[in-house]
C-alpha cells in the first residue's frame, strides 16, 4: 500500500522568546517521553466517518520508527483517508524541530485541564501555518491538536490514553478535517434514479469528517524491518 | 408441455442466432475487461472524479468486482437487444418460416403452446445471464483479484468490505434476471403480431431506447411517468449495492439501504412479466393463424 | 362409410369480408375428397378451420364423429396436414424436422420409422441434409412426410402442388393416389391445379366466394354430355359453315380466332370425324378437352346453373 502518511513538518529553526520558554520546556518533556519509543507496531480499527462515504470499519495495523518513519497498512480492502496528511501519531506533530511555542493559557477539556500551545513554524515554505497542542501537563501527554496548514486545510486530532499513556501512546485517536461538498456527475455514475429526500441529502452536506483510529494492541521497540516503509 | 418445452429449447440451441449472442457478449465482456486492464487506474480516477482530489483512496480499487459492476452497468443496458434477437422471433419466426400453422395443428393447445415458448426463451435468457455472471463476475475476479468495492453514487459514495460482496452479486443477478425476463416477455409479446423478426426486434428495442430515456433525463413532467415504466425498475439490481450505516456512519455488514426499493422494482416487473405472458396467451388464443 | 368430416353452416368474416358463407360438406371415410376453388374462394380458410388455425364465425365442424371445438386434442392427434408451401426450420435437417414434428404429434419415434417417411417422399439419401439447401418441391415433400409420420386417419393437403416441377406434381399425385388405395387414409385435398385433382379425386367440392357452388363424385360432376372438342383444320371458316349446316350447328360453339370447338357427348365424336372426312376437309387435330377444368371454370364463372 502506498505510504499514506504525508508528514507534512517540515524542519524549522528554533527560535524563542522569553515568553515561549516555558511553553517550549513543556513541549520537551512530551518529545522526550514520546521518544522513550523507538518504534511500535499498533493494531486496531479504522473507521471512516465521511457524512457522503458509507464505509466499513477496517483493520489496520501502523508501524512507526523514530524518527519519523510512519505506514499504517490495512489489513484487507481499501482506506479511505484525507488527502494532504493524516498525522495518526502523536510524533508527528512534534516532528517540529524549527518553530516557536507560544503559551496560550490554559482550557479545560472533556473534564482534563490541558495546557494550549500554539506551535508557529518559522520556515516560510513549510505547508503549516500553526499547531495548537492541548498538553495534559500532569501526565505529559497530547489530548488534542489542531493544525491550520496552506494548502491542505485545517484538521484536528484528538488523543485518548489507556494502556500505554505511559509512553504517550494513544488507545484511540479521532482525526477531524473538513471536508467540501461531493458532488458527482450523473455521466461518470450512471446513476438516473434520484429520488433521495432533501432533507436526506442535507444530511449528506456535513462539512466535518472524521477517521478514528481505536488501537487494541502494540508492539514496542521490538525493531522493525525496514522494507515495510519502502513497499 | 414438458415435451414442447425441450422442443423449442432444443430449437433455439440448434440455430446459430442463438450463439452470435454469447459470441457478442464474450466480445463485449472482454473488451471492458482489456481496457481496464490496460488503463484500468485511469478509468479508476475519471470515476472518482472530484473524490479524488479531496480523499487519497488506496487499494486494488480495480479488482473483479468493481470491473463485473462496471459491466453490468454498461452490459445490462444492451442484453436486451440480444434477448430481444431471440424472443421477439419465437412466434413471428414460426410465422415467417410456415411453421406456426403446423405446430398450432398439432394436439397441443395455445396456452401450452405460449407458455412452453415463454419458458424456453427465459432459459435462454438466464442461460445468457449466467454466461454474463462467468465472464464478467468470475473471470474478472481470476483477472483483477477482489478487494472492497467502492462505488461513486449521486450523492454519495459506498465502500462495501470484501466479504460482504458476493452475496450482493447473487441477489444483483437474480433480479437482473427478472429484468431480462421482463425485456423476454415484452419482446415475446411483440413477436405475435408479426410474420418476421425484424419487426418485434425492433419494437422492443424502440420501447426500451425511449422508456430509458424517460427514465434516465431529470425532466420534472418525466419524473412523474417514470415510476410506471418498467425501464426505471430494470436498474434496481444498482440498490444491492448500497449499505446502511450506523450512528456513527459505519456501514453494516450484510444490509441493503433500500430493500423496498428492490422489492417493489421486482414486484413491478413481475407483474409485467406475467401481464406480458398473459396477454399473449390470450391473444394468441383468440387469434386466427394467416400466415 | 362412417363421415369422416361434417361441416354444418361454417361462416367466417375477416371484417367486412366473408371468406366462407355458410358451407355444409361431409367426407366419408376413404374418400380423396377434392377441394376445389380459384384463389381467395375460401378453401385455405375451411382447411384452417378444420385444423382450429381459424375459429369460425358460426357453423359446426365435427370430425370422427365428435365436436373439434370439445374433442380439439384428440381429433387433431389423428390429423396430418400440410398447408401450402412450409418453409420448415431451415436450421435443422430432414430428418430432425421430421424428428420434432413426429414428437409434437406424440407418437412413437423410431430411427427406421423417421427413414421410411424420408423414403416414401424419396428424401431419404438427404436426410442429414439442412432444409436451407432444399429446392421447394423437397421441402413440400418434407412437408408431406410430416403430415404422415404419426400415421393419421385424416390427410389433409393444402394446395400440396404448389410451386412443383411436373414430375415433382406427377409424384405427389400418386402419392394421393396410394394413401387411398393402398394406406386406407381419408385424404382432403385443395387445389387450384384442377386437372391434378380430377385424376386423384373420388369426390369433389367446389366453393367460390365462400359459398358452395357444387359438391359430387367425380363421376358426376364429369357429365359425358359435356365433352368439348377442339377441331384443327386447313380451312376454318369453311368447316364452321358446313358444319353448321349439319346436326352438328347446336353443338358448335361460336367461332373465335379461327378455333372450332363442339361441345357434345363423348361418344358422338367418331360420328363427327366421319362427318369431317366425307366433308373432304383436312383435319389437322382433334382434342378431347372434357375435363373438370372447364367445368372449374364454368361453374365458377358465377352464372352457371346447375343441371338438373
Amino acid at each position: 500500500m502506498k505510504k499514506i502518511i504525508i508528514v507534512c513538518l517540515s524542519s524549522i529553526v528554533l527560535s524563542f522568546t522569553v515568553n515561549a520558554q516555558d511553553a517550549d520546556a513543556l513541549v520537551k518533556k512530551v518529545k522526550a517521553k514520546l521518544e522513550q519509543v523507538n518504534d511500535y507496531v499498533a493494531e486496531g480499527k479504522m473507521k471512516t466517518d465521511v457524512a457522503f462515504i458509507k464505509a466499513p470499519v477496517g483493520r489496520v495495523k501502523v508501524y512507526y520508527q523514530k524518527p519519523n518513519k510512519l505506514k499504517l497498512v490495512k489489513e484487507k480492502g481499501i482506506s479511505i483517508l484525507p488527502k494532504g496528511g493524516v498525522s495518526i501519531n502523536s510524533s508527528s506533530v512534534l516532528g517540529l524541530t524549527n518553530y516557536t511555542a507560544i503559551d496560550a493559557g490554559e482550557q479545560v477539556l472533556n473534564g482534563t485541564k490541558v495546557k494550549v500551545i500554539k506551535l508557529l513554524p518559522l520556515d516560510e515554505a513549510s505547508d503549516i501555518v500553526i499547531t495548537t497542542l492541548y498538553i495534559d501537563e500532569g501526565q505529559l501527554l497530547i489530548k488534542k491538536s489542531a493544525t491550520t496548514t496552506k494548502e491542505n486545510g485545517s484538521f484536528e486530532m484528538e488523543m485518548y490514553y489507556g494502556n500505554y499513556a505511559n509512553l504517550g501512546l494513544p488507545d484511540k485517536m479521532v482525526f477531524s478535517f473538513n471536508v467540501k461538498d461531493y458532488k458527482m456527475p450523473k455521466g461518470v455514475t450512471l446513476d438516473f434514479d434520484d429520488d433521495m429526500k432533501s432533507e436526506e441529502k442535507l444530511k449528506l452536506k456535513k462539512k466535518k469528517g472524521r477517521v478514528e483510529f481505536i488501537y487494541t494492541n502494540y508492539i514496542i521497540n521490538k525493531g522493525i524491518d525496514a522494507a515495510i516503509f519502502k513497499s | 408441455m414438458y415435451n414442447l418445452f425441450k422442443l423449442e429449447l432444443y430449437k433455439i440451441f440448434k440455430r446459430p442466432r442463438t450463439y452470435l449472442s454469447f459470441a457478442a457478449i464474450t466480445a463485449l465482456i472482454v473488451i471492458i475487461q482489456i481496457g481496464l486492464l490496460k488503463d484500468g487506474k485511469e478509468y479508476i480516477s475519471f470515476v472518482l472524479a472530484d473524490l479524488g482530489n479531496s480523499f487519497e483512496i488506496n487499494g486494488n480499487l480495480c479488482n473483479g468486482y468493481f470491473v463485473c459492476f462496471c459491466i453490468l452497468q454498461l452490459l445490462l443496458i444492451h442484453v436486451p437487444l440480444l434477448i430481444a434477437l431471440i424472443a421477439a422471433d419465437m412466434i413471428s419466426g414460426e410465422a415467417n418460416m410456415g411453421t406456426l400453422r403446423l405446430l398450432l395443428s398439432k394436439p397441443i393447445t395455445r396456452t401450452e403452446f405460449v407458455l412452453a415458448k415463454f419458458a424456453a426463451a427465459s432459459v435462454y435468457t438466464l442461460l445468457l445471464l449466467i454466461w454474463v455472471a462467468i465472464l464478467a463476475l468470475f473471470v474478472s475476479m481470476a483477472i483483477f483479484g477482489t478487494d472492497d468495492i467502492f462505488l461513486v453514487k449521486n450523492n454519495y459514495a459506498v465502500q462495501i468490505a470484501k466479504d460482504d460482496i458476493f452475496w450482493r452479486y447473487i441477489g444483483a443477478f437474480f433480479f437482473a434476471a427478472l429484468a431480462m425476463l421482463t425485456v423476454a416477455a415484452l419482446a415475446f409479446f411483440l413477436s405475435q403480431f408479426a410474420e418476421n423478426s425484424i419487426g418485434p426486434i425492433v419494437a422492443t428495442m424502440s420501447i426500451i431506447i425511449v422508456f430509458t430515456i424517460f427514465s434516465t433525463m431529470s425532466i420534472p413532467i418525466f419524473n412523474k411517468i417514470k415510476p410506471y415504466m418498467f425501464t426505471t425498475h430494470m436498474v434496481a439490481w444498482k440498490e444491492f449495492f448500497d449499505v446502511k450505516v450506523n450512528a456513527d456512519n459505519e456501514s453494516i455488514v450484510g444490509t441493503i439501504q433500500r430493500p423496498d426499493k428492490i422489492i417493489n422494482s421486482a414486484l413491478i416487473l413481475i407483474a409485467h412479466i406475467v401481464g406480458f405472458v398473459g396477454i399473449s396467451v390470450y391473444s394468441l388464443k383468440k387469434k386466427d393463424i394467416l400466415s | 362409410m362412417p363421415e369422416i368430416i361434417k361441416v354444418n353452416g361454417l361462416c367466417k368474416t375477416f371484417g367486412k369480408l366473408q371468406a366462407v358463407n355458410n358451407l355444409s360438406f361431409s367426407v366419408n371415410e376413404g374418400d380423396v375428397y377434392g377441394f376445389l376453388g380459384q384463389n381467395g374462394a375460401g378453401k385455405s380458410t375451411t382447411i384452417r378451420m378444420l385444423l382450429t388455425l381459424i375459429a369460425p364465425s358460426s357453423g359446426t365442424i365435427e370430425l370422427f364423429g365428435k365436436s373439434l371445438s370439445s374433442h380439439r386434442k384428440e381429433i387433431l392427434s389423428q390429423i396430418g396436414a400440410m398447408i401450402e408451401r412450409p418453409d420448415l426450420y431451415k436450421y435443422l435437417s430432414a430428418y430432425d424436422n421430421l424428428k420434432l414434428f413426429a414428437k409434437l404429434s406424440g407418437c412413437k419415434i423410431t430411427n427406421q420409422l423417421l427413414m421410411n417417411q424420408l423414403e416414401m417422399v424419396g428424401l431419404a439419401d438427404r436426410a442429414k441434409d439442412k432444409v436451407k439447401g432444399f429446392s421447394q418441391g423437397m421441402k413440400q415433400r418434407l412437408g408431406i412426410a410430416i403430415a404422415l409420420v404419426h400415421n393419421p386417419a385424416l390427410v389433409i393437403l393444402d394446395e400440396p402442388t404448389n410451386g412443383l416441377d411436373p414430375q415433382g406434381i406427377a409424384d405427389i399425385r400418386n402419392l394421393i393416389k396410394s394413401l387411398s388405395t393402398e394406406h386406407k387414409k381419408t385424404v382432403v385435398v385443395s387445389s387450384h391445379l384442377l386437372n391434378e385433382i380430377e385424376q386423384v379425386a373420388s369426390r369433389i367440392l367446389i366453393i367460390d366466394k365462400g359459398r358452395k357452388i357444387i359438391e359430387g363424385t367425380t363421376q358426376e360432376l364429369l357429365d359425358p354430355n359435356q365433352t368439348v372438342v377442339d377441331i384443327e383444320t386447313n380451312d376454318a371458316q369453311k368447316t364452321y359453315t358446313l358444319l353448321s349446316a349439319l346436326t352438328w350447328k347446336n353443338h358448335l360453339q361460336p367461332l373465335i380466332n379461327d378455333k372450332i370447338s363442339l361441345t357434345l357427348h363423348k361418344h358422338q365424336i367418331p360420328d363427327l370425324l366421319r362427318s369431317l372426312v366425307k366433308m373432304n376437309i383436312d383435319v389437322y387435330a382433334l382434342q378431347q378437352r372434357h375435363s373438370l377444368e372447364d367445368y372449374f371454370l364454368k361453374v365458377t364463372s358465377g352464372n352457371y346453373v346447375q343441371p338438373v
